[in-house]
């Protein structure tokens, strides 16, 4: 008899939870901001959007959150991602500030979901025309680590911008399409014109600080300089001769206008508290855009 | 005297506990409500923001298909409807009609391609897209505070509070099948 009843209030129990919610909701993980259930990002790219939200939370209270899942099971893409957003908690409970950036690698969606308190500096059509430019290019050709580091930095730069933060040490590849590798090749370029100018300014200084300023300077622009040989090195040795001839004119020149001092700046380093991070209760309301890929 | 002094002191308790559990149940009914006003609120302002959009896009649109004045016409008419509309039920309808419509439009957008890849309908597409997505998760919000709502002027004893107060049952925002698939922008080809 106890058996039969227990048996009736499962049952009841289950007819009653059943309708109510979405099933196939993953829950968030003790990092919070990157979730990465598909299996498709590097640690890298996960340490970096870790920490680059957890700045953001700090400063802003605006949370930025990835989720990548195997499956929607069946369920919606735009409703899955409001249930997601809702159950996450994702932005502040009273500013509603959060943004979550959703992948279904079986499907083949993905769906950026702006909380209420964003959907001014994120109207959908921009977050559509964000994950045309900056995402689905990448993600199109299984390029998971690039399209979603990329994107979210679009997104991030966009959010933090609207705080007034500073974001220029970011980087965003708008993809145009067929043009893409022109940009590269330009900002190797660049690269090699800056590394240039740096050894003159360096090799043809004049001042007496000279003896003791230089040798850590020269570590500096060496590291400096390794950056656009590698990546050139990688494209073609060709490239790489051009680049070092460019980088030697850009050097002459510089040794004309050589100046007194310049500065370096370290990238900052964040400690990130770990431990886990929790979502500050924003709502959305299905602001964002989809697209599939 | 004593004895009269318990007793009557143990009804004034019981009674004052009834009144105040009475009072708690027609609170929480009035909060209810409010509740599925609110969220019918959000539906109001999402259909709004939708029919707002219409007049944009029938321009862009216009523009590229000239002669395709019928699905135009059709479009106007239903955003005329979906702004006029009054009540739930009624604004439920112009809804599904306008979605109706806007689905037409985009079989036939696929006839034009230069229309489609142009960054203005584009951007008029996800911000239509978004905006019905929205409606979908205020009517979901919506129903689900009606539910909560009529449950509970059902139960007893609150459906006594509920008949004498004169709280009555809500109605759900029903949508049609065809609403609840929000269009997708396709870019594979």
């Amino acid at each position: 008899m106890k058996k039969i009843i227990k048996l009736c209030i499962v049952g009841i129990l289950i007819c009653l939870l059943a309708p109510t919610s979405t099933n196939a909701l993953v829950s968030p993980t003790s990092e919070f901001y990157i979730n990465d259930y598909a299996n498709i990002l590097s640690d890298e790219t996960e340490q970096y959007i870790l920490n680059k939200s957890v700045a953001l939370e700090k400063e802003t209270t605006a949370q930025i959150v990835v989720v990548t899942v195997q499956s929607l099971e069946g369920n919606s893409l735009e409703q899955y991602a409001t249930e997601l957003f809702r159950k996450f908690g994702i932005g502040d409970e009273e500013k509603n500030n959060g943004l979550l950036l959703l992948l279904a690698l079986q499907e083949r969606q993905f769906r950026v979901e702006v909380g209420y308190g964003l959907e001014g500096v994120l109207p959908d059509g921009l977050t559509g025309r964000y994950q045309d430019e900056y995402i689905i290019p990448y993600l199109k050709n299984n390029n998971w680590d690039e399209g979603i580091k990329n994107g979210y930095n679009a997104f991030y730069k966009k959010v933090a911008e609207s705080y007034n933060l500073e974001v220029d040490d970011i980087v965003v590849n708008k993809v145009t399409t067929s043009t893409s590798s022109n940009v590269d090749f330009t900002s190797m370029f660049i690269l090699f014109i800056i590394s240039g100018i740096l050894w003159g300014r360096t090799v043809f200084r004049k001042d007496k600080k000279k003896k003791i300023v230089l040798p850590i300077v020269i570590i500096f622009i060496a590291i400096f300089n390794a950056i656009p040989i590698i990546l050139c090195y990688s494209k073609g040795v060709l490239i790489l001769i051009v680049g070092l001839i460019v980088e030697a004119i850009s050097l002459l020149v510089s040794r004309e206008s050589n100046g007194n001092s310049f500065y370096f700046y370290g990238g900052g380093s964040s400690g990130g508290r770990f431990g886990g991070f929790s979502g500050g209760g924003g709502s959305s309301g299905g602001g964002g855009s989809s697209r599939g890929f | 005297m004593k004895k009269s002094y318990i007793i009557l002191g143990v009804v004034i308790v019981i009674i004052l506990a009834i009144i105040l559990f009475f009072v708690g149940k027609y609170n929480n009914l009035v909060t209810l409500e409010e509740n599925v006003d609110n969220k019918y609120a959000d539906i109001d302002v999402q259909l709004e923001r939708r029919a707002d959009l219409i007049p944009n896009l029938v321009n862009t649109v216009k523009g590229y298909m000239s002669h395709e004045e019928n699905i135009i016409e059709q479009i106007t008419t239903a955003r005329e409807n979906l702004v006029n509309a009054k009540g739930i039920e009624e604004k439920a309808t112009a809804n599904s009609e306008l979605s109706k419509a806007l689905n037409n439009l985009m079989v036939i957008v696929e006839n034009y391609p230069d229309l489609k890849a142009s960054a203005n309908f584009i951007n008029l597409q996800d911000e239509l897209a978004g905006t019905e997505n929205r409606i979908s998760t205020a009517r979901r919000d919506y129903n689900n505070a009606v539910k909560e709502y009529n449950a509970t002027i059902k139960k007893i004893p609150t459906n006594i509070i509920a008949s004498m107060s004169g709280f009555e049952e809500k109605v759900y925002f029903e949508a049609e099948e065809a609403k609840t698939e929000v269009p997708n922008v396709n870019f594979n080809n």
